[in-house]
């Protein structure tokens, strides 16, 4: 039976109670299918991981044991942060502040024109079948808002290997907002952590959204984000990718209004067998929009990396700006980064560029440091942690930067736990 | 920016300059393809049996391939039964044995698209082997070629005299299954180039071959084959120009490089044919297939186009690198105007330790034009050492074109390093305005300025190639600025 | 008489299996500048790469010791822990790993070599003040990344202050006076003139003479085509100046 008829199958075991949107979900998934490695967006995504996964439900409930705060190994809040603490998929409410629960409490509305099945957005239809909670944010408020902390924690069980989040944020025109993710937990089993958030941002509304994928073990991660921007907004989309035997993160950014702006920054590292791929989608479809596109990718031992950024620049975006630099580190027998800096143009006045490399450590830095008495392994450490800065560095707040530090350093296992630029 | 930009408009509207008919009659078989079609033109070149079996298995091969809908082309589907799959020049009388006996009609053909075939031969030094329709009728320059042990011949006459050379090397670089075009070419070619450059052989002289498209509704399915033994040099030219037509024509060339060790191969191409009207009817589809390997240590292979000509370009000559230290280089100008769509590019595959590969990619967008670049750079995981530098830039010549940039990098070996740069620009008002006041007009300052765009890969190309090339580029972007 | 800070004997070095070395005896006692100087392409710069261990050399033959211990059989770092410092000629940049940070990590790998304990934040940041100041530095370049941005005569600036700040037993500056205006000239050679001291030592590898006017060499040494074809005083280096390297070089060929 392939990936899609066991979805469906056990989509269809979940009856009748699902409603419409979950269910109109899966019939998109039904007429269109999961992505093929001969597709060109698909080239590098693990898609056997994908193929090979058990089972697409997720627990019918939060075991009783995992309410305890141990066993979440929740980290301790950010300093000045609200926080929302779902549970394989389920709001924890005893471990969420207040204001976060009361800006969560709308149900998930749905907008199926947002569904676009044939797009590289379509494994979001999977976390929109099987989401049991889905959360919409409205941020209407009119002034700056106190910072959103989304703690997402995969715990899972062999019999219900996959958790989902499903989240529609809206944030009202000229609305400043700070929201961080971090997916965590992950189980020994193969399982699925699959993510659908749907982003609007209104007129002059900015929102700083920090990412941080941390997920341990055999977690199978499928992340799909599609933001809109309406005239003069902002969106600052840090993504730091680190979790998971293997992840796959899509994203879509439409810059829809006049002097919209994104400034997106990832890191993806791996080691051992892990893949990493990410892929983002710029469109600009209004004049004098600008986005500053920002890859590290670092593959230790056998590791894959990819980033696919495709810019498209439509006829009306005229005095657009594309600045994209995508690099990659290899460090490994068998490691392998791809990377496609991608640039779709149709008017001519813009400002484009990009540059991508991979290579190697430099062996005159290296020597540079050896030279002034550091140890070769510390040395490496050392120009890696530099290297990953470029994205590490922009994080905030501070508890927040060594978070994804350590989770960095975690999975590569030879990254310097201080902070070089500092 | 608008006075300029009617002004310009003016003098975009000038129509090709090489679209004529020759009228000669032609052998040719009736349109539609199936396999008495491809026995027949084996016949016709008596072919030796593994060639005619290649083509057959080539030919069950392409049933069962899809036309490939993945470039950034647009174009209505082409009618492979509409087409005929062999035009030749009759011959009057026995073939002609030198340039006095070949049709004095098809040398004015040359000599209005400026090729004055002996006279320029003679005075370049070049060797010309040019090929009408599918036919090669003239050859020069045979003798001092042969002195030094150069083979240079019509692709059929090497199938006469040279056969064990391409049972070893045809397909050895592009195989019959390779791609939709690729395998139709293998299919039905009808004639083409060859060239064999012995051992320690430094080739005395350019190689060149002009290529013209004539017959009406005559697909086009050159082969060409060039292998530099160890420790050879050779640097062939291959120019085109095609005149004015209706009708889309297809061309689905073949070119296969064999460089062996320590071996160089320099393969330079002007393309100019028809590109099409001004609302984009007519024109040549060029599906083309080029690829060289560099099989032995040390060896080099150098591409350099310049593309100005067809409606739609879908070519990506490429290096399979397999040679310890061996280099690949690859350095391209393609213009779109009007309604052309070009998507070209390269590979460059990496297999052997201390490999290098440079791109230089020059694409230049006008009118509705829209061009791509495509390029793949590939490190396997044994080419310890290996680098690549991509230098890719557009630039674009009015508000209805686009420029587009479509890389991979794929990397396996953690001790190689790639590096890529694009960067995308017009012509700004300032850079105009400026040319404009130290007196130039605005046609000048253009050339001036999409000539120093283009001049790291023009100074690649043998020099009166490069002049060719320059004034081409200035005819096809005549006033495309907007 | 105490075992000299560098002894080298006879050393013979390849690079891609070119010699490029041709039988270098030198001996630098403790306390002592030593210049070695010649015409581009001597060997001088391959010379003082090898003794901090640069990868890429082969060493055929020979011996190089320092402070009594084989030199050649240690690691890059573990030479720079020892106390030997390579200033560069060309200090590479390294973006994302700020000044301070690679100093003070220099620093510690050093002093634990000495069971020494870390230095604390407060008398690293008085220390390397300090030696800013003899270096005419300004502060910021602390907290950029290291060589990032500098001009040429900063970078120089900053490879003498990493000097100080390590203390090293002995220093090989290669070419640290090119590219150097008059001024950072002085500064650079005030630098190295701080460091002097009977316990330490100096190898000043030159192409012109103009440093040896700030830091006045106990001996110097010319080197060409991989040898060393005479040694002397400070006198010798003014004689260079004069006549050049050809006169040398054509005694040579004629002996």
């Amino acid at each position: 039976m392939s990936a899609l008829e066991r979805l469906l199958g056990e989509f269809a075991s979940l009856g009748a109670g699902t409603g419409a949107v979950r269910q109109a979900a899966a019939q998109s998934l039904r007429s269109v299918g999961l992505p093929a490695r001969n597709e060109d967006s698909w080239r590098y995504a693990n898609l056997r991981a994908l193929e090979q996964l058990p089972s697409f439900l997720p627990a019918a409930a939060t075991p009783a044991l995992a309410t305890a705060p141990e066993a979440l190994a929740l980290p301790a809040p950010l300093p000045g942060y609200s926080r929302l603490v779902l549970v394989d998929g389920r709001v924890q409410r005893e471990h969420s502040s207040a204001e976060a629960l009361a800006l969560a409490v709308r149900p998930g509305v749905e907008n199926l024109a947002r569904l676009e099945a044939v797009s590289d957005q379509r494994l979001g239809l999977i976390a929109t079948a099987f989401a049991t909670e889905p959360l919409t944010l409205a941020i209407d408020a009119p002034l700056a808002l106190a910072p959103l902390a989304l703690e997402i924690v995969s715990l899972t069980s062999p019999s219900a290997p996959a958790s989902y989040l499903n989240l529609t944020l809206r944030v009202a025109p000229g609305v400043q907002c700070q929201l961080v993710e971090r997916h965590l937990g992950g189980a020994r089993q193969p399982g699925l952590a699959g993510t659908r958030i749907d982003v609007t941002l209104a007129e002059g509304a900015q929102l700083q959204h920090q990412r941080l994928f941390a997920v341990s073990g055999a977690t199978l991660l499928l992340d799909n984000l599609q933001a809109q921007l309406h005239a003069r907004a902002r969106y600052q989309l840090c993504h730091i990718a680190v979790g998971g035997a293997s992840a796959r993160s899509t994203a879509e950014v439409r810059l829809a209004g006049a002097q919209a702006s994104l400034d997106w920054r990832a890191l993806a590292a791996g080691a051992g067998p892990q893949f990493n791929d990410l892929m983002l989608t710029v469109l600009h479809e209004a004049p004098a929009t600008r986005s500053q596109q920002l890859f590290r990718g670092l593959a230790n031992e056998r590791a894959h990396v990819a980033c696919n950024v495709d810019t498209r620049v439509a006829p009306q975006a005229r005095d657009a700006v594309v600045v994209q630099s995508l690099r990659g580190l290899l460090d490994g027998q068998g490691a392998e980064v791809d990377l496609r800096p991608q640039l779709t143009i149709n008017t001519d006045a813009v400002q484009a560029r990009h540059g991508a490399t991979t290579g190697k450590l430099d062996d005159d830095l290296l020597f540079y440091l050896l030279a002034r008495g550091l140890e070769p392994a510390a040395a490496r450490a050392l120009l890696k942690s530099a290297f990953l800065g470029e994205v590490l560095k922009s994080i905030e707040p501070e508890a927040l930067r060594r978070a994804a530090q350590q989770a960095t350093a975690l999975r590569l296992g030879d990254l310097a736990l201080s902070e070089p630029w500092q | 920016m608008s006075n300029a930009n009617s002004e310009l408009g003016a003098l975009l509207a000038r129509g090709y300059q090489h679209g004529f008919v020759t009228d000669i009659d032609s052998d040719t078989l009736p349109p539609g393809l199936d396999e008495s079609v491809v026995r027949a033109i084996s016949a016709r070149k008596r072919e030796p049996q593994f060639l005619l079996d290649w083509r057959l298995r080539a030919y069950r091969h392409w049933l069962t391939m899809r036309e490939p809908r993945w470039a950034r082309l647009r174009y209505e589907p082409i009618d492979y039964q509409g087409i005929s799959y062999y035009s030749a020049p009759k011959p009057k009388g026995d073939a002609p044995k030198s340039l006095d006996e070949v049709d004095p009609k098809l040398l004015e053909t040359y000599a209005k698209l400026g090729v004055p075939l002996h006279e320029r031969a003679r005075l370049a030094g070049v060797a010309v082997d040019a090929v009408f329709d599918s036919v090669s009728v003239a050859t020069t320059f045979k003798e001092r070629l042969a002195a030094a042990g150069v083979i240079f011949c019509p692709f059929s006459e090497a199938v006469q005299k040279h056969p064990e050379l391409l049972e070893k090397y045809l397909g050895s670089v592009v195989p019959y299954t390779d791609n939709f075009y690729a395998t139709l070419n293998c299919a039905v070619f009808t004639d083409g180039s060859f060239v064999y450059v012995p051992r320690g052989v430094r080739c005395p002289m350019e190689l060149s071959t002009y290529f013209r498209i004539n017959a009406a509704k005559t697909g086009q399915f050159e082969r060409t084959l060039i292998i530099a033994d160890a420790g050879s040099h050779v640097s062939y030219l291959e120019g085109c120009t095609a005149p004015m037509r209706d009708e889309n024509q297809l061309h689905a060339a073949v070119v296969e490089l064999v460089a062996l060790e320590d071996a160089q191969i320099k393969y330079s191409t002007v393309q100019n044919w028809y590109p099409g009207d001004e609302q984009g009817r007519g024109g040549i589809y060029n599906f083309v297939t080029k690829r060289g390997e560099c099989r032995g240590r040390n060896s080099r292979i150098s591409w350099t186009q310049v593309e100005t000509g067809s409606a739609i370009t879908w070519k990506y000559p490429s290096c399979v690198l397999r040679g310890e230290n061996s280099v690949g280089e690859f350095y391209s100008v393609a213009t779109a105007n009007n309604y052309q769509q070009a998507d070209t590019g390269t590979k460059m595959i990496h297999i052997g330790a201390n490999t290098r590969s440079t791109i230089v990619s020059k694409g230049i967008s006008a009118g509705h034009g829209q061009n791509a670049y495509r390029g793949l750079v590939k490190i396997m995981p044994s080419a310890h050492g290996a680098r690549n530098h991509t230098q890719c830039d557009s630039l674009l010549l009015g508000a209805h074109c686009g420029a587009h940039t479509y890389p991979y990098i794929e990397s396996r070996n953690a001790g190689a390093t790639v590096e890529h740069e694009a960067s995308t620009s017009r012509i700004s008002e300032d850079q105009l305005f400026y040319c404009q006041q130290r007196g130039l007009d605005t046609e000048d300052a253009v050339n001036m300025i999409v000539g120093g765009f283009c001049r790291e890969v023009f100074k690649e190309l043998p020099m009166e190639f490069a002049v060719e090339a320059q004034n081409l580029l200035a005819v096809t972007l005549e006033g495309a600025v907007g | 008489m105490s075992t000299p800070v560098l002894q080298v004997e006879d050393l013979h070095v390849s690079v891609a299996g070119t010699p490029v070395l041709k039988g270098i005896t030198l001996t630098v006692p403790a306390g002592e500048v030593h210049a070695i100087m010649g015409p581009n392409g001597s060997g001088k710069s391959t010379l003082a790469h090898v003794l901090a261990g640069r990868p890429g050399y082969e060493v055929t033959r020979g011996s190089a010791r320092f402070e009594g211990v084989d030199l050649l059989a240690m690691a890059p770092e573990a030479r720079a822990r020892a106390g030997l410092f390579l200033g560069f000629q060309y200090p590479v940049e390294i973006p994302g790993v700020n000044n301070a940070y690679l100093l003070k990590a220099a620093l510690n790998a050093r002093r634990r070599e000495r069971s020494e304990p870390e230095i604390d934040a407060f008398d690293f940041l008085a220390l390397v003040r300090a030696q800013m100041r003899t270096m005419q530095m300004d502060e910021n370049l602390l907290t950029r990344g290291v060589n990032e941005g500098f001009s040429g005569g900063e970078k120089k600036r900053n490879e003498i202050l990493q000097m100080l700040v390590l203390e090293p037993r002995l220093a090989l500056l290669d070419e640290t006076d090119s590219g150097l205006d008059i001024d950072a000239l002085k500064i650079v050679g005030r630098g190295i003139n701080t460091l002097r001291s009977p316990t330490r030592s100096v190898v000043l590898v030159t192409h012109y003479q103009r440093l040896l006017e700030y830091v006045v060499p106990d001996r110097v040494h010319v080197l060409a085509r991989g040898r060393i074809l005479r040694s002397g005083d400070r006198e010798l280096a003014l004689e260079l100046e004069r006549r050049g390297y050809d006169w040398l070089l054509e005694e040579q060929s004629a002996a």
